[in-house]
């Protein structure tokens, strides 16, 4: 045990490996992307390094002090509020000029820093040469290479915090000269008592800054800005942004890093997936694949998964004596549970594929691609991100949706993320699609999620034209360059999606097939078990659906979590069957096609699980809201299904 | 002329920014400044967004915001 505890913050631009940095530092998963705006909270972890305890923090990335984006508050008032230690502060040495920018207003403000170069490697494949050293001795701060990808320089990078903790010099307040006119405005500005950053800060953010500043002080910057304006036509922020970057280059020269400013190389990649006429095609077709890789990659797995479970069922009918025992361990247990399990491969698989997408930066190349049928429904382009994290899980997504400043932007983002179909939906279209479009099963799920897709634009489209608009966000993202995804990266990732979804097998699965399979067994010797009772009360409802009472309970056990869909099905039409094949003659018995996709777009669309109406509650702030999606996604679900059933019946 | 007037062929130099304070502040905070050279890089179906190389960086820009940078050709 260590007595000594510091907090040590993560700080820098967005997209500059905090957090994959955070992660090797502590051990820990949070969560990493290739494109701005992955972070969204603080995140803590420890470790101990040669006797001390060090408490990291992991902070959303900013572009300036002196900015109130949500995000960039968020990482803002934390330094004010609980001032680290230390900060740690990365960079990115692909672009050193504008990461540096931070780093002038940290130093400034005289934060004990230390800086850390990350994506070194990048860099020195650019050409870029650097030198940690020179610009060590020039800003007074200690500046390390580090490799947010591996722990090549991560002992180095812990001596020295820890070396640097111990030594409580504090460092000179860096002093930018900067134009005449905004010094003689530092200077009238410091006379109210301001200290010279808190000046810089004032004005370079209009007067929304983390700090107090009483009325007169607040007159003054007021009129000191406007003064600036008629001098130059130029605001403020950016003629101090110009001091800095001034400051920057003559730094950059003095230390022998290269400030060529411009590269223009283009990639590849980008001629072809940003092409102007091919873009589109190509984002339509890469989400085809996905869905059709995931069904018919996932089958084989799927196969192995299904016969190792039908076998353990065999086995245990008959090793087991006839009774109670062995109905609820064989038509329950392994009946639910492994009606789920087979899925997981496609599960894996579909999270493998929006792994790829975020860690390789084709995210927000597709977020650009689409901002302009975004800005149609009152959105832009940054919502596509939450949008396709939907697919994996819908609450994640929702908390994704913070980076969107607009309020009412992101209202309607949260509200329309439940349709997209979600992982936990996965299983029953899999299911589904295979028994009654074993042909083209992949085009018949890239089809369901596309529907998804639709319902949630005109969901959105009707919002935006009710809901009180506010100030419209300017759709301003930096492309980050294209990384090749790690495949450990990605194998930890999909290593925890997997984890998550074992974990809800044996937890609320098999706690749900377990119900199931009571429900259905007692009264024994009765004509209709609980579960038929409770079918029958309901199936008046579902019966315009072409749906019978054992889709009718299934759908109701999906208010939980919608994996338990599956598992209910497998349970009601599995008695007496121990593998998939017996699931599937029975349900292609019990089921006419069409209804078959009547249950799926009913699935599809009809109301969020428990967890995702708690997060939309705490997100949105009210039960509202959270009661309008459950509202809202009933009767378009109803409303669907019955339309797919009636014309589903004359095609099909 | 303005940042949509610029080509893919066509380097350009930022000459000012204007537009209301928010946008200005939010190009600035990417080191989109004055003095800069700029070149269409990628430009979707509809025209509308486009992305610019900027510097270092690639930057997307909707042409309402993109109106506001004034720049002028430059040569080299
Ligand atoms: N080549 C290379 N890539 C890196 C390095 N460090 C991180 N990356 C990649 O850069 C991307 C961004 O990493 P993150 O750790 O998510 O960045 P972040 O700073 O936390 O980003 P935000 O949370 O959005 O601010 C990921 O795709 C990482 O795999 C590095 O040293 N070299
Ligand atoms: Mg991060």
């Amino acid at each position: 045990m260590t007595d000594q505890v510091f907090t040590i913050a993560l700080l820098g631009n967005p997209n500059c490996g905090k957090t994959s940095l955070f992660n090797l530092l502590t051990g820990s998963r949070q969560r990493t992307g290739n494109m701005a705006g992955v972070t969204v909270t603080g995140r803590e972890g420890e470790r101990e390094h040669r006797g001390v305890t060090l408490r990291f923090v992991d902070l959303p990335g900013i572009y300036s002090l002196s900015h109130n984006r949500v995000e960039e508050r968020v990482a803002r008032d934390y330094l004010f509020e609980t001032p680290p230690d230390l900060v740690l502060n990365v960079l990115d040495a692909g672009n050193l000029a504008r990461n540096l920018a931070l780093t002038t207003q940290l130093l400034e403000q005289q934060l004990p820093s230390l800086i850390a170069v990350n994506m070194l490697d990048e860099a020195e494949a650019q050409g870029i040469t650097l030198d940690c050293d020179s610009l060590a001795k020039l800003l007074d701060v200690p500046v390390l290479p580090s490799d947010g990808r591996k722990p090549r320089y991560l002992d180095l990078l812990l001596d020295t915090i820890v070396d640097h903790l111990h030594l409580c010099a504090p460092a000179q307040a860096l002093e930018i000269g900067y134009e005449k006119h905004v010094e003689g405005a530092l200077t009238r500005l410091s006379e109210t008592g301001l200290k010279r950053w808190q000046a810089v800060q004032a004005l370079e953010s209009g007067g929304d800054v983390a700090f107090v500043l009483y009325d007169e002080q607040q007159t003054l910057l007021q009129q000191e800005i406007k003064q600036l304006e008629s001098y130059h036509d130029d605001s403020a922020a950016q003629l101090i942004a110009e001091g800095r970057y001034g400051f920057i280059h003559g730094l950059m020269h003095n230390s022998g890093s290269d400030h060529d400013e411009i590269s223009f190389a283009e990639h590849w990649l980008d001629s072809l997936v940003l092409n102007r006429w091919l873009g589109f095609p190509v984002f339509v077709c890469l989400l085809w694949l996905m869905f059709e890789s995931t069904f018919t990659l996932g089958a084989y797995p799927a196969d192995w998964i299904d016969a190792t479970v039908s076998g353990l069922g065999q086995w245990l009918a008959n090793a087991l004596p006839e009774g109670l025992l062995r109905d609820v361990l064989v038509d329950g247990l392994i009946a639910g549970v492994g009606g789920v399990l087979v899925f997981l491969p496609n599960v894996v698989l579909l999270f493998t594929f929006i792994a790829i997408m975020e860690q390789s930066g084709y995210m927000a190349r597709a977020a650009f691609l689409t901002d302009r049928l975004m800005s149609r429904v009152g959105l832009h382009g940054k919502a596509f991100v939450p949008l396709v994290m939907g697919f994996g899980c819908n609450v994640p997504a929702i908390m994704a949706t913070r980076t969107i400043e607009e309020p009412r932007a992101r209202l309607i983002t949260i509200l329309i993320n439940p349709f997209m179909s979600c992982s936990a939906r996965l299983p029953v279209y899999v299911l589904l699609a295979g028994i009654f479009f074993a042909d083209r099963a992949g085009t018949v799920m890239f089809g369901i999620y596309m529907l998804g897709i639709l319902m949630a634009f005109t969901v959105a489209a009707i919002l935006s034209r009710t809901l009180p608009t506010q100030h419209d966000e300017s759709f301003i993202m930096e492309l980050p360059p294209w990384r090749i995804p790690t495949l450990r990266s990605l194998l930890l990732h999909v290593w925890d999606k997997a984890g998550d979804f074992l974990s809800k097998i044996g937890g609320v699965i098999l706690v749900g097939s377990l119900l199931i399979w009571l429900l259905q067994t007692f009264p024994q010797n009765a004509d209709q078990s609980y579960l038929e009772q409770l079918g029958h009360l309901l199936a008046p409802l579902f019966a315009p659906l072409g749906l019978g009472w054992q889709e009718t309970v299934a759908l109701l056990s999906g208010f939980i979590a919608k994996e338990v869909i599956a598992a209910t099905l497998a349970v009601v039409y599995q008695m007496g069957e121990h593998d998939m094949a017996g699931l599937q003659a029975a349900l292609l018995a019990g089921l006419a096609p069409a209804a078959g996709l009547a249950l799926m777009v009913f699935t599809l669309l009809y109301m969020p699980c428990l967890a995702t109406i708690a997060v939309i509650r705490r997100e949105t702030g009210s039960w509202r809201w959270a009661l309008l999606s459950i509202l809202l996604g009933l009767v378009l679900a109803w409303v669907g299904a019955f339309i797919t059933y009636k014309l589903g019946s004359l095609w099909l | 002329m303005t940042l949509t007037d610029v080509t893919k062929k066509q380097t350009c130099r930022i000459r000012a920014i204007s537009g209301p304070d928010a946008l200005r502040q939010r190009l600035t905070a990417l080191g989109v400044m004055r003095g800069q050279k700029v070149r269409l890089s990628a430009s979707t179906l509809w025209g509308n967004p486009r992305t610019y190389a900027i510097g270092r960086q690639q930057i997307c820009l909707r042409n309402e915001d993109a109106c506001m940078v004034e720049v002028e050709p430059c040569d080299d």
